[in-house]
């Protein structure tokens, strides 16, 4: 089951919205590899909204290699591969984040217990 | 006139038709009053409550009314069409109702400060619960089988029709399109009902915010909802089993049996309906997760009850005044299945009134 949430009051963006949701639900494995997503047109439809913003967060999806088309054209989960690619990108994107965090003020500390709890709550450990 | 048979089963409709009618506005989505979208803070407010004491009783005053008169009307024909004129009456009490609703919300605004919305997908490889069917589907293969056994014995006419008085009033001559007549009208409507199953399994959802753990809800919902579908055959099917024995002369005719099978039905449809609520807005869940409130989609609906929306892909949505689904008449296919849905009724009953001679 694929829940997606939209707030309007948030600052996030509507196709931002929906990309992190999905991506958080993988993390969760609350839906896996392999699972077929709704069609941009069905998830507009349900959630009324434009189906150009959902097809803006698949493409965005697809890009960074989390979904992909399958043979009868609809997007499916990517199955995972920790490729050196995603390593790179997971290391450029986190060194922005964590420089940001300490120019307000954390610490290395505050950083890593952060991480732990986000993996914790994954059930990764 | 002596009071036949009919004349009761038919008030019994009619009353069990009203109780239900009644009901509904306690079995809607939690922020959905008489097909208005209200925000959070209102769900329990005086006005709101008022409202649906109002219909309420308004409701059950007009099915003690239609009751009594369906039991004294001396005419078949019309007391064949009281379920339907209740239907029409009571929703003549909905309308003024929900117009009223739309209106306060609109002069004393109503806005849904919190927008939300949450949309469910159904993208799990689960596996359709076909196993809920096959009580229907093994006793439509049993009017088959027994069919086939007792087939020598079976007179050469026999008697196809009963009037209101239990007395035979339309013949057919032996074949096997005469003797499997209703076996093969309950083959098409398990088909029916198992597609209709699947498409409701298929169908998405979106969430009323206002109960605590909606996404939770919705997927109770629609289990249930698949569960009760599947289930329905085997009650239709009971009756065309046993309606197919009093036609071969393996039981006599008696129109009280016959539709045992579909009043247990209706009670289970009942009971499921009140206990789940629409889209499981009854269902306890001990949770106290925040609510919140929803975008308003008001516009989507016509005087609360029929969904037009060109946009949405599904062809089937939730109700807004009622449990179950509706149509999306904005999608062809949609109106395509609502015809097809209306004029089975209407056949049988059109069928049923030129063979018992009333047109």
């Amino acid at each position: 089951m694929l829940k997606i949430n939209i707030d309007y009051n948030l600052e996030d963006t509507v196709y931002r919205q929906i990309y992190n949701q999905i991506v958080e639900q993988i993390a969760s494995s609350n839906i896996h590899p392999g699972d077929k997503i709704p069609s941009s047109r069905e998830m507009a439809g349900v959630l009324n909204i434009n189906f150009h913003t959902v097809n803006k967060a698949y493409q965005l999806l697809r890009e960074n290699g989390i979904i992909e088309l399958s043979k009868n054209k609809r997007y499916i989960i990517s199955k995972k591969n920790k490729t050196g690619d995603a390593v790179d990108d997971f290391k450029k994107r986190e060194t922005d984040i964590i420089n940001e965090a300490m120019v307000k003020g954390l610490n290395s500390d505050d950083i890593i217990k952060t991480v732990k709890n986000i993996l914790n709550l994954k059930g990764g450990g | 006139m002596a009071i036949t048979l009919f004349t009761i089963t038919e008030t019994l409709f009619v009353f069990i038709i009203g109780i239900i009618i009644a009901m509904i506005p306690y079995m809607t989505e939690k922020s959905v009053i008489f097909g208005v979208r209200i925000p959070l803070e209102y769900i329990n407010s005086d006005i709101v409550n008022k409202m649906k004491k109002i219909y309420l009783f308004t409701v059950l005053i007009f099915t003690a009314i239609f009751t009594f008169i369906t039991l004294i009307i001396p005419y078949i024909f019309i007391i064949s069409l009281m379920p339907l004129f209740i239907i029409i009456a009571e929703f003549m009490v909905y309308l003024p109702e929900h117009y009223k609703l739309e209106k306060i919300k609109r002069d004393k605004h109503w806005t849904m400060n919190e927008n939300k919305v949450t949309g469910v997908f159904n993208i799990e490889k689960a596996k359709f619960p076909w196993f809920f069917g096959i009580p229907g589907i093994l006793i439509s293969v049993s009017i088959f089988i027994t069919g086939s056994l007792y087939y020598k014995n079976i007179p050469h006419t026999f008697a196809t029709h009963y009037n209101a008085n239990g007395v035979p009033n339309a013949y057919s001559t032996k074949s096997i399109g005469s003797v499997f007549i209703l076996g093969f009208i309950s083959i098409v409507i398990t088909a029916m009902i198992i597609l209709l199953a699947f498409a409701i399994y298929k169908t998405s959802l979106k969430t009323d915010n206002a109960s605590p753990d909606g996404e939770k809800r919705v997927m109770l919902f629609m289990e249930r909802m698949v569960y009760t579908v599947l289930l329905i055959p085997a009650f239709i099917n009971s009756t065309l089993l046993i309606s197919s024995f009093s036609m071969w002369g393996i039981l006599k005719e008696n129109i009280l049996v016959d539709i045992i099978p579909i009043f247990l039905m209706i009670i289970l449809i009942l009971v499921v309906s009140f206990k789940t609520g629409q889209l499981g807005s009854n269902i306890k869940i001990n949770n106290d997760n925040k609510v919140s409130s929803n975008s308003d989609d008001d516009s989507l609906w016509k005087a609360g009850v029929l969904y037009y929306n060109k946009n949405d892909t599904r062809l089937m949505v939730p109700k807004r005044f009622g449990v179950g689904y509706t149509i999306n008449f904005g999608r062809p296919a949609g109106l395509v299945i609502f015809i097809l849905l209306i004029s089975i009724p209407v056949a049988v009953v059109i069928v049923t009134f030129i063979s018992a001679g009333i047109i």
